[in-house]
Parts: structure tokens; sequence; C-alpha cells
């Protein structure tokens, strides 16, 4: 059965048990099946012939899920945008997308060819869209979403995933949940334009579990949160780690509060020993497991649970083996194989692995190309991870070129940097991670300013800093800002990157109101 | 509970000198602290001053500036006092 037949299949077998609640509200698998055939149905007949695709910004509402079926039942791709991406970005991936429309559950703030939230629910309400023929069944080839991801020119990347990739790590990662579970209930934490909620949510409609959905609301206001995981019933939590290290800091986060919790689902950035051996402190009942992979791989392509022997023994947590049929080697700077436990460069093979980006960058080295081996002839994704193997199990290392990890979230500083850039009164900017214990804490930046420095320029940090939140997320937004007179440059003439790291890590401070200390080199 | 402690660890938290000057600075709008931030802070309170504030008997509010986490600190210190 395709994903489409499956969620189905339960909106056909238990139309009034629920598929999704969250605090924006609730729906049922019959109500899913229904709504999102007469959305289909109205566009269908709306939008003109070409199959471009259908953005669908929002947040945690269930009508969601219906915007993405309905577009799915269309064969259309649909670009999931949360709303905490602001206009400027959203309006960007409109552009790169193509979007011949937008199904916007929340208020778009600019003119775009769009479907508002009341129209929505009243085509959804409205039972004269139940009549006309069957929709024709997606191709596996057939791109079902197409996930924007950060790209290093400052233009959002798009990554279309197809019918088949998806199938393929959903058949995958079913195998991963626990078998004969009696009231499933997934977790998810994730925003729908971030990958990681493919595995909570599609994972949960294609086996007829329920979708308990937290919103940013609920997630950052703790006597909620906790109040909220106490009557979810949640049986599978698919978060990133640094969430799981948030919810730790009450000792009242423990088996008690989620009783039914017997799977952890990680990915998106390193789990940590230390939290992998609290959280099995703490949940008695519940295993952990691991996943890596790039959204270009669909979601991720290897796990491994982790169990109490390997927190005995090691120091960092393997991301597991690979899907079976999938394939991972780890090449040097020519693209060669290298041999077990020697560091290089993770390549991923696989069937879930995408075609291309949605516009292929003009390069001679695409990332993307036909991997052929013994027996073998499948897609292949160079993911500039750096790795090694060790009887089999994966070892992430870190990255290869400057690209971030924050909070799970894919960072590329050159995004954040010509964002800043951008701005009237930057010249340069060079964004680096700020570090604690290792761990990834933030963003810092380094910006020269248009006009000679001035006394009062502490102001302008502030004022950098609410500009850009105009144009890229929070979370992209450096939380350090120091201003130089000029950049250090090396001797070709290219910033250096090197000598910035280390004038930021000897600048305490961001210049804030009452003083302004510009570094003069 | 003497302030001046209680503002050098808030200063090394947020890796800023801002915090020792402006007690009324926002540390949220400011982006010098978010959620994970906050679980950091009091991490740092129990680690510091042996003091235990569950994070769902305060709201962010109650942490958004140095002033009032100074206030809050001295509170459960306080409180902590009373209990002996």
């Amino acid at each position: 059965m395709t994903i489409l037949e499956k969620i189905d299949h339960f909106g056909n077998t238990v139309p009034d048990k629920t598929a999704f609640s969250s605090e924006e509200g609730a729906i049922t698998y019959g109500e899913l099946l229904l709504y999102s055939g007469r959305l289909a149905r109205y566009l269908q007949k709306t939008l003109p012939a070409p199959q471009n695709p259908i953005a669908v910004y929002g947040h945690k509402s269930p009508y969601m899920l219906v915007c993405f079926l309905a577009a799915a039942r269309l064969g259309r791709p649909y670009v999931p945008v949360d709303r905490f991406i602001p206009p400027y970005r959203l309006n960007r991936i409109l552009k790169e997308s193509q979007a011949a429309l937008v199904l916007a559950l929340d208020e778009l703030g600019f003119e775009h060819p769009q479907m508002r939230k009341e129209e929505i629910l009243s085509v959804c309400a409205d039972s004269a869209w139940d009549a006309g023929d069957p929709f024709p069944a997606p191709l596996g080839t057939d791109i079902l979403y197409l996930m924007f991801t950060s790209g290093s020119s400052g233009q959002p990347k798009g990554v279309p995933v197809s019918y088949s990739n998806a199938e393929s790590f959903l058949s995958w990662a079913e195998t991963f949940l626990e078998s004969g579970e009696e009231a499933p209930v997934f977790l998810n934490q994730a925003p729908y334009s971030f990958d990681l909620s493919v595995m909570d949510t599609y994972l949960a409609l294609t086996t007829g579990a329920r979708v308990y959905s937290l919103t940013k609301a609920v997630q950052t206001d703790f006597s909620r949160l906790y109040g909220a995981f106490r009557e979810s019933g949640v049986t599978l939590w698919v978060s990133t780690p640094s969430f799981a290290e948030m919810c730790m800091v009450d000792k009242s986060f423990c088996q008690e509060m989620l009783p039914g919790l017997r799977r952890f689902f990680f990915c998106g950035e390193t789990l940590r020993p230390a939290l992998a051996r609290a959280l099995k402190r703490r949940f008695p009942k519940a295993k952990l497991f691991n996943f890596y992979g790039p959204t270009e791989a669909t979601v991720a392509v290897t796990a491994a649970e982790i169990t109490d022997k390997m927190l005995e023994f090691i120091d960092a947590l393997p991301v597991g083996r690979v899907k079976p049929g999938g394939m991972i080697r780890i090449v040097d700077e020519m693209g060669e194989p290298l041999p077990d436990e020697t560091c290089g460069e993770i390549v991923i093979i696989s069937d879930s692995v995408a075609r291309d980006y949605w516009n292929p960058e003009k390069t001679l080295f695409s990332r993307f190309r036909i991997w052929e081996e013994v027996g073998v002839r499948k897609w292949s994704f160079r993911t500039g991870d750096r790795g090694y193997l060790k009887d089999g199990m994966l070892y992430f290392c870190g990255r290869m070129d400057q690209q971030i990890k924050y909070r799970g979230y894919r960072v590329e500083p050159g995004d954040v940097e010509s964002n800043m850039e951008l701005l009237p009164a930057v010249q340069n900017a060079v964004v680096l991670p700020r570090y604690r214990h290792n761990f990834v804490v933030g963003l810092q930046a380094a910006v020269t300013l248009r006009h000679a420095p001035q006394p009062g320029d502490f102001g302008q940090i502030a004022e950098i800093r609410k500009a850009l939140s105009q144009l890229i997320p929070d979370y992209m937004v450096p939380k350090k800002i120091v201003i130089l007179d000029r950049m250090p440059l090396s001797s070709n003439g290219k910033i250096n990157r090197a000598e910035v790291k280390e004038l930021l890590e000897n600048e305490r401070r961001s210049y804030f109101a009452d003083d302004c200390r510009v570094v003069r080199r | 509970m003497n302030e001046d402690l209680i503002l050098q660890m808030i200063a090394e938290l947020c890796e800023d000198d801002a915090v020792l000057t402006d007690r009324d600075l926002d540390l949220y709008e400011s982006g010098l602290l978010d959620s994970l931030g906050f679980t950091d802070l009091l991490l740092a309170i129990e680690d510091r001053f042996g003091l235990e504030i569950p994070a769902t008997s305060i709201r962010r509010e109650d942490t958004a500036t140095p002033r009032r986490i100074v206030r809050l600190v001295r509170k459960a210190a306080e409180e902590r006092e009373k209990n002996l």
C-alpha cells in the first residue's frame, strides 16, 4: 500500500479515531480523509493546470495535515512553511518553489495568491465537494514534499522528496516501533518545515497511531509543558536531543509523568552520552534510538538502539547501522572508498536519496550521483559530514565545511552572513558557532559597518538583531554581535575567519546601552 | 545573599558583561537567553547556590531581567533559611 492508501485505510476503518491533536485543535482519521478530499477537489477546480507545488503556511493546526494530504491527492508537491519563518524568507521560498498557491492557515502578511483559513475550513465543511472521480494514484517518482533548508548563499535550498523516497524511509522506520501497542501516541515537537516531523507524523498516520503535537507556545512555557506531558499518553517520543535536554531541567520529568512512554527516537543533532544516561535513569521502561541522516536522504538512513552496554564502554555514541537495501561508504577527497575505522566523508546510497535539489546547483560536482558497485546501482548523496565505520556501525565526527547544527536545525553561516549584509548598516559579516563544552549553544557574528564606527554604535546591535529577525528565523539570529573597524584579511585578500574567531573569543560582550568598544586592529 | 555573586553568574551564563551594568535588560528580548538558556539558568542557580527552583514553580517573566533573577534567588535562599 502507498502512503495515501495506508492513511485512507484508517479513515475508512476507524473514522472516529483521533489522528492528531494539538493546542490548535484535533482531527479524526475520518475527517482527514473527508476534508483532504474536499479541499483537493476544490483546488483541482480552481488552480491552473501545471502541477506547481502548493505551499502550506501555519503551525500546528490539524488543518496543516488536511492541506498536505489535499496537495498529495492532486499529485502536487506541498511546501510546508512554519509560521516562525519570517515573511521575507517565506517569499523567497515561494519564488524558489514556484508555488501556485499558499494555503494560509495563519495570516500571510503580504500579497500572494492564497486561500485564507476561513475559506479552507468552509470548503472542508462543504459536502458538495465530495462528488467527483477518484484521484489517480501518484507515481513513485512524483514529489510528496519540498523541504527548504539553509543555503550558504542566503537563498533557501529546496529538497524534493518523492513518494518512493518517503515510502523507503517509512517502511524502515516502522520496524523500530514497539509491536502490539494498544494505544500508540507519538509526540510531535518539530515544526512541519523540519523533516524530523515526518518521523513522528507520517509514522503515526500510516500506522493508525495518534499524533500529540506541541505548539511552540506550550514548548516554551514549562508550567504548561509538563501538564501537557501528563495528559498526553505519549508512547513514542520523537524530538531533537536539545528539546529533551531542556525538559530534563525539572526532576518531575520522568517515567511517572509519562507512564506509557516506551521509546525515544532522536535525530537532527549529536546525542550526548550524558543525556542518554540521564534519560535511561529517569525513564527505566523506555528504549532509546539514535537516528542519523540529512534531509536529502529523507529524514534518516541509519539507526541504533542505545543500550546500557554501549553507554558503559563508548565515549561517543554511534549513529547506527544503515537501513536494509542502503549502503554507507566513507570516501576520501578523491571520492575513493576508505577502510573501516578511517575518517572520511559519509556517502549515502539508498532508495531514500532524493534525485537532486529543486533548483539544481550549476556545478560539475553535484552531490547527487549514481553509485555503481557489484550488483548495485542506486542514487547516492555526498553528505559533507565526516565519519567512520566500525563493524557496520557509523560514527559521526562533524562537518567538513562551515555548516552548523544548532538545536537540530541546519544553519549555513553564509545564509546568516548574506542576510546580515542586506541590512543598510552592515558592510561585511562573519558568522561562527558559539560553543560551550563542545556543544553549539548559539551563533555569534563579527560585523563591519558601512560608515566609520561611532561611539553611538551601541544602539546598532539591537537594531541589527531586530532587522535580521525580519529576514531569518529566530534561531539563526546571532546572540553575540561584535563590531570591528575592519575585517582581518589573510594574504590572499580574503577574510581570515580563523582570526575573526579568535577576536570573538576574546570579546566577551556584545555591545549594549551605555558602552561601545570597537575593536581596533 | 550577595547580589554581585548572582550577577556574575548571570554574566557568565549569558557570556556578556552587559548584565552587570543594566539590571533591567530584558535577557530574552535581547537574545541573551532562550528557552535552553532558561534551563541553564536554573541549573546554574542550583550548582552555584545549592538552591533548587522547580521550572514549573516560576513563570518565564520572573527571570527576564537581572534584577528579577536576583530577587528570585534571594527569595529562594530565604525560603531555605526558614525551612532549616
